[in-house]
């Protein structure tokens, strides 16, 4: 009997497109070795790897308290807190917020759960424009695609590709194959719209519970734009994002960008504490967060899944991974791709849909270790 | 990290961020002029032939956002400590010196007083007790802004300030 799903069928057409091939090997060779060259010492690395575990693991031990601190403090701060238990309670949050404003476009920083929304496609059906900020989420959306990484979206083009598609979206731009001529073509067009935009949204990489702080990792600015220019700053992240301390945060930040892109690190960290303040000049004047189950909950009563929720996002087991790099991000059909979403998504979204996720493995143990906290133990 | 450090001294900065602003051919130079550096700045900008034009604004951002996307070329800030391990700044900004000035304008000058510095992110949050009273907003900032976003070959200036110059005052 052949059986051939739409993960088969998909695999088969990426392994069959070279240029797809190339884009892949050439990118996670990269971000290998930069790892590899940033984490080289072996006992720094598995000292800071177990501390990193050890904080996550805490954090999840504990989450209804932390999440319950982290509500309290935002709200003291003047940050307003807002739970949503699946996507399309959390689209109607947004779209709340937006149309309180008489909004007509919202700018967006990076977001993996905003992507696991569908909340672009969601807002534009409702006559709300959102525009991606990110260069490879830019990229992306003008190419009409998903991310193909959750830290490198565009991974799946090469140059020419990029160049291509900014000739055909861009017709008066001349013509320039140079990344950073790339990049500053994209900085053109949207800082006009960074200074225009009514709403900025955000991620959250750690949402600190003893301050009720938000942290942001990035290396563009385009993320300090949204939640610093725009009068409106949303923030929305998963319920396991949480941690307890800032103490918590140095080793997490350290690991998460060494494990992620080989930096010392990130160009900013960017902690969000309040709006802006009685006297302050800038800043928004409303900070939301919206914290999304969608799931998670769930997946954190089960004692054999937990750990999965450790995740900080740093993309290491994707790049490390022999299946990721020879399929790419798209084929596995899912927000988040490669071993980490193999485990998650169906969780997520079922097992109907992405059932057969966890087949895209070798077992050759790779992700669990080069994962910075510990997934699985 | 392609951040520019030079070495002055707290008596001389002022000269040298005005020398640094003629080699880079500025125009302008947005800074506090309420906040800790105006006074040296004032001193030295007041006795220079043809100095570049100083941005003052004690206002919101809403009152003046189109001049300071379009028109402002470069900003200076004060900064509240370094970080040694991995070269980076902390910035806590302040009413006198917003968010968006190490943020929107092309060129970010950073002054950092060298007996700030400190050894690792974790002993500055420990030792300045961060989580007794967090500011609306606070920033480590290691360069000038970049992507890898295209075929992971980096691209600076993509964002953020192309430029980020820290005068270190030994």
């Amino acid at each position: 009997m052949q059986v051939t799903s739409d993960f088969q069928g998909r695999c088969r057409e990426a392994l069959n497109d070279p240029q797809i091939r190339r884009n892949f090997r050439f990118a996670m060779d990269g971000l290998m070795s930069k790892r590899r060259a940033s984490l080289g010492d072996e006992d720094e690395r598995e000292g800071l790897r177990a501390r990193c575990a050890a904080i996550r693991a805490n954090a999840l031990a504990r989450l209804p308290d932390l999440l319950e601190q982290l509500e309290r403090n935002c709200t003291e701060n003047g940050i307003r807190v807002h739970w949503a238990e699946t996507v399309q309670e959390a689209n109607r949050i947004v779209l709340d917020i937006v149309r309180g404003h008489h909004a007509r476009r919202l700018i967006k920083g990076k977001s993996m759960v905003s992507e696991e929304m569908g909340l672009n496609h969601f807002l534009e059906g409702q006559g709300i424009e959102c525009l991606e900020s990110d260069l490879g989420e830019y990229i992306v959306q003008l190419a009409g695609e998903t991310p193909s990484h959750i830290i490198a979206p565009a991974i799946h083009k090469n140059r020419q590709e990029v160049a291509e598609l900014f000739r055909r979206k861009f017709p008066d731009i001349p013509f320039q194959e140079d990344p950073e001529a790339l990049a500053r073509s994209a900085r053109r067009i949207l800082r006009e719209k960074f200074e225009q935009a009514e709403i900025g949204l955000s991620g959250v990489n750690f949402a600190v519970a003893e301050t009720g702080t938000l942290c942001l990792v990035e290396n563009e600015g385009n993320g300090r734009m949204c939640t610093t220019v725009p009068p409106v700053h949303i923030a929305v992240t998963g319920i396991e994002k949480v941690v307890e301390r800032l103490g918590d945060i140095p080793p997490l930040l350290d690991l998460l960008v060494r494990s992620a892109t080989g930096q010392h690190i990130s160009t900013y960290f960017n902690m969000i504490s309040s709006p802006r303040r009685e006297g302050e000049r800038d800043g928004p004047r409303e900070v939301h967060l919206l914290l999304l189950d969608n799931g998670r909950s769930r997946i954190h009563r089960d004692a054999q899944l937990i750990d999965t929720l450790r995740c900080i996002r740093c993309g290491a087991c994707m790049n490390h991974c022999p299946v990721y790099g020879r399929i790419g991000g798209h084929a596995y059909g899912s927000t988040i791709p490669g071993p980490i979403g193999s485990v998650v998504e169906p969780q997520k979204e079922g097992l109907a849909r992405f059932g057969e996720l966890p087949t895209a493995s070798t077992l050759c143990g790779a992700c669990a270790e080069v994962c910075p906290v510990r997934i699985p133990r | 990290m392609r951040a520019e450090v030079h070495l002055t001294s707290p008596s001389q900065w002022a000269e040298r961020l005005l020398q640094l602003c003629r080699e880079k051919g500025l125009g302008n130079l947005l800074y506090a002029a309420d906040g800790p550096l105006a006074p040296a700045i004032d001193a030295v900008w007041e006795n220079a032939d043809a100095p570049p034009e100083r941005i003052r604004h004690a206002t919101t951002i809403e009152q003046w956002k189109p001049a300071l996307f379009a028109d402002t070329e470069a900003a200076v800030t004060s900064v509240r400590a370094g970080i040694a391990d991995v070269s980076a700044l902390v910035l806590w900004p302040t009413p006198q010196e917003p968010r968006s000035y190490s943020l929107v304008p092309p060129v970010h000058f950073a002054v950092l007083h060298a007996g700030q510095l400190y050894h690792s992110f974790a002993e500055v949050v420990e030792q300045e007790q961060w989580h007794t009273g967090m500011p609306s907003n606070a920033l480590l900032i290691s360069g000038p802004s970049k992507s890898a976003d295209i075929e992971q070959t980096l691209a600076y200036g993509v964002h953020g300030p192309m430029q980020l110059i820290v005068l270190l005052l030994i």
